[in-house]
């Protein structure tokens, strides 16, 4: 999933001066494979696909300026990912707040391209989740990320997300079969 | 990945899994060309943005040539705003008002040098230990969402007094020991920066440094010191004249204060008869010829003086009155004022304005504006211009009316 580090530029003109022992990750080849994980976590979590491309593109705006601490980061797309989850958290808080104050403001309803009904309730029901294992659930099926990438993205332990994951399994396909119980 | 499967139930596991799958594959896009194009629009946006306010602070400090040709109204056509331009669009209330701001619970009541920093977005508010110990507090407030948010433990080294400023993606922190860290918000994290080479103590006195969005420009008992903060490295700078060096000697009566006047351009001021200042420049590291303002006699002295918008303002208390005088840095023009009360604290420091005793003095146009009182407050220790609104932070007095922390927001009436 993740780019493979090169000496290489980034962006084209712009380059990166880098220490021969020390693999420098590019910019573009980071931005062009995280981005479809990105854009997928950020639609899951705030359930809005237009907003989760500009999410996206402020997370990658904030990685260039950035980009020569990131560049010599392990992982630089998990850096990505725990900025993204913030901003999406200051989203949805942000259209709470709306939703409180300015009931004239139009809606904001979820996903806005044509996907299937399964997947609409899918993540309707993923949404109505507590913050974090909608966030683990979020990062490990949009984003396709292991338990241990997940940990390092949200910083806890890999136990927490396993059973964040175990958790929401329970909670997701009883509320998608209609059951009562817990 | 079902490695981890903790329970019997394989078959919801595996429905769990396609469904997940699906939802997850159907959510996917590829980047277009146009996005990655808009990336460096932006950042060059951004750039621009603070070559902009490098030219402004540069034509501000030949301010002096301005002034030949136009007198004090060629000043004003251009104004250098050291606080950074908002980023969102940000609620303002009516000219001439207060607005309160969501109550915190951040634990501040008994915390020192608390300072105040603007984001573009946010007020991240850092409180110092009280001698009694204790730790370090931090608490950001976002705007848009008036709410605050809490903010990751400051590093247990770091101790007051120190200063800070936004660099345009972190907030930079110096303390009185050299220690440097900083704060990405984005990602709710501290990190340390390089340490000097060097045994830099700035001795716990906050005058020994100056913070701004470039980096640090400090002195110690070794010499002078600049920190850039984009290479995160320091090194040695020249001192300025002797004039300072008297002054910075441990028997000399004056104090020395140093502050940032713009993100480029460092103010180093002393009382020596007369107010004397030179100003350091981070492009060329050179001091300018140090310049004196004669100011009018006041009770006590030495004054204690502070920067707005690229002026120095310097102030001493008398006899139920504090007296000062505002100086033009760029063309050395000043103007001395007396008020008549000092009883409520208001700092303004970062922001254009000079704030005390319920009153702002917008430097730049020399013009007073009385705050109307908030009933239960005291005074605020942390303010920070958001480009609409003074937000203002603070405790409140024992009076029965209000108690702990308290955040209002102020809509001046004279725009700077």
């Amino acid at each position: 999933m993740n780019a493979r580090p090169s000496s290489a530029g980034m962006l084209g003109h712009q380059t990166v001066e880098m220490d021969a022992d020390r693999p420098v990750w590019v910019f573009e080849s980071v931005y062009r494979s995280e981005y479809p994980g990105l854009v997928a976590v950020a639609a899951a979590l705030t359930g809005d696909r237009e907003g989760a491309r500009d999410l996206v593109q402020d997370t990658m705006v904030k990685a260039f300026v950035r980009w020569n601490r990131i560049s010599v980061m392990e992982r630089p797309g998990a850096w990505c990912h725990h900025v993204l989850v913030n901003a999406c958290r200051s989203r949805l808080r942000r259209r709470a707040t709306e939703r409180r104050f300015m009931a004239t403001l139009p809606r904001h309803e979820a996903v806005t391209l044509p996907v299937s009904d399964e997947v609409i309730a899918f993540w309707g029901i993923v949404r109505t989740l507590p913050a974090r294992p909608r966030t683990v659930v979020a990062l490990y099926f949009a984003a396709g990320m292991t338990s241990v990438e997940i940990a390092d993205v949200l910083k806890v332990p890999e136990g927490t997300v396993r059973s964040d994951l175990a958790a929401a399994r329970r909670l997701v396909m009883h509320s998608l079969r209609g059951d009562s119980d817990d | 990945m079902t490695d981890f499967i903790d329970d019997v139930d394989t078959e919801d596991w595996e429905e769990f899994e396609r469904l997940g799958r699906r939802a997850g594959a159907e959510l996917r896009t590829a980047p277009p060309d146009s996005a990655i194009e808009g990336i460096e629009r932006a950042v060059r946006r951004r750039a621009m943005t603070r070559v902009v306010a490098g030219t402004l602070a540069v034509a501000l400090l030949a301010g002096a040539a301005f002034a030949m040709f136009r007198g004090r109204e060629g000043a004003d056509d251009t104004p250098v705003d050291q606080t950074t331009e908002p980023t969102v669009p940000l609620p303002a209330g009516a000219p001439g008002t207060w607005r309160e701001l969501a109550d915190t619970d951040l634990p501040v009541s008994t915390a020192f040098d608390l300072t105040g920093t603007w984001t573009g977005s946010k007020l991240i508010v850092l409180g110092g230990r009280s001698p009694q110990g204790g730790s370090m507090v931090a608490a950001a407030y976002d705007v848009r969402d008036d709410a605050w948010q809490p903010v990751a433990p400051p590093p247990e080294e770091l101790q007051s007094p120190f200063g800070s400023a936004w660099t345009g993606s972190e907030l930079l922190v110096l303390d009185g020991r050299g220690h440097v860290v900083s704060y990405d918000p984005d990602t709710d994290s501290w990190r340390a920066r390089s340490a000097p080479d060097v045994d830099v103590r700035f001795a716990g006195d906050v005058s020994r440094f100056g913070v701004s969005e470039s980096g640090v420009l400090a002195r110690s008992a070794g010499g002078w010191w600049w920190y850039d903060e984009a290479a995160d490295v320091w090194s040695a700078v020249p001192s300025p004249d002797a004039q300072f060096d008297r002054a910075n000697s441990p028997t000399a009566a004056a104090v020395v204060w140093l502050e940032a006047l713009t993100p480029d351009a460092f103010v180093q001021s002393t009382y020596d008869g007369p107010i004397a200042f030179t100003v350091f420049d981070v492009s060329s590291k050179t001091w300018t010829p140090t310049r004196e303002v004669e100011i009018p006699p006041v009770t006590r002295m030495p004054p204690r003086c502070q920067t707005a918008d690229a002026h120095l303002v310097c102030f001493a208390e008398g006899s139920g009155t504090l007296d000062g005088v505002v100086i033009d840095v760029g063309t050395a023009e000043s103007m001395s004022f007396t008020l008549g009360s000092h009883s409520n604290s208001l700092s303004t420091v970062g922001t254009p304005w000079f704030g005390h005793a319920w009153r702002l003095l917008l430097a730049r146009t020399a013009e007073w504006e009385a705050l109307p009182p908030l009933k239960g407050v005291t005074g605020f220790s942390a303010a920070v211009w958001d480009g609409q609104e003074m937000l203002m932070f603070g405790t409140t007095g024992d009076t029965g009316e209000r108690s702990g922390p308290f955040a209002a927001a102020y809509t001046p009436v004279v725009k700077p």
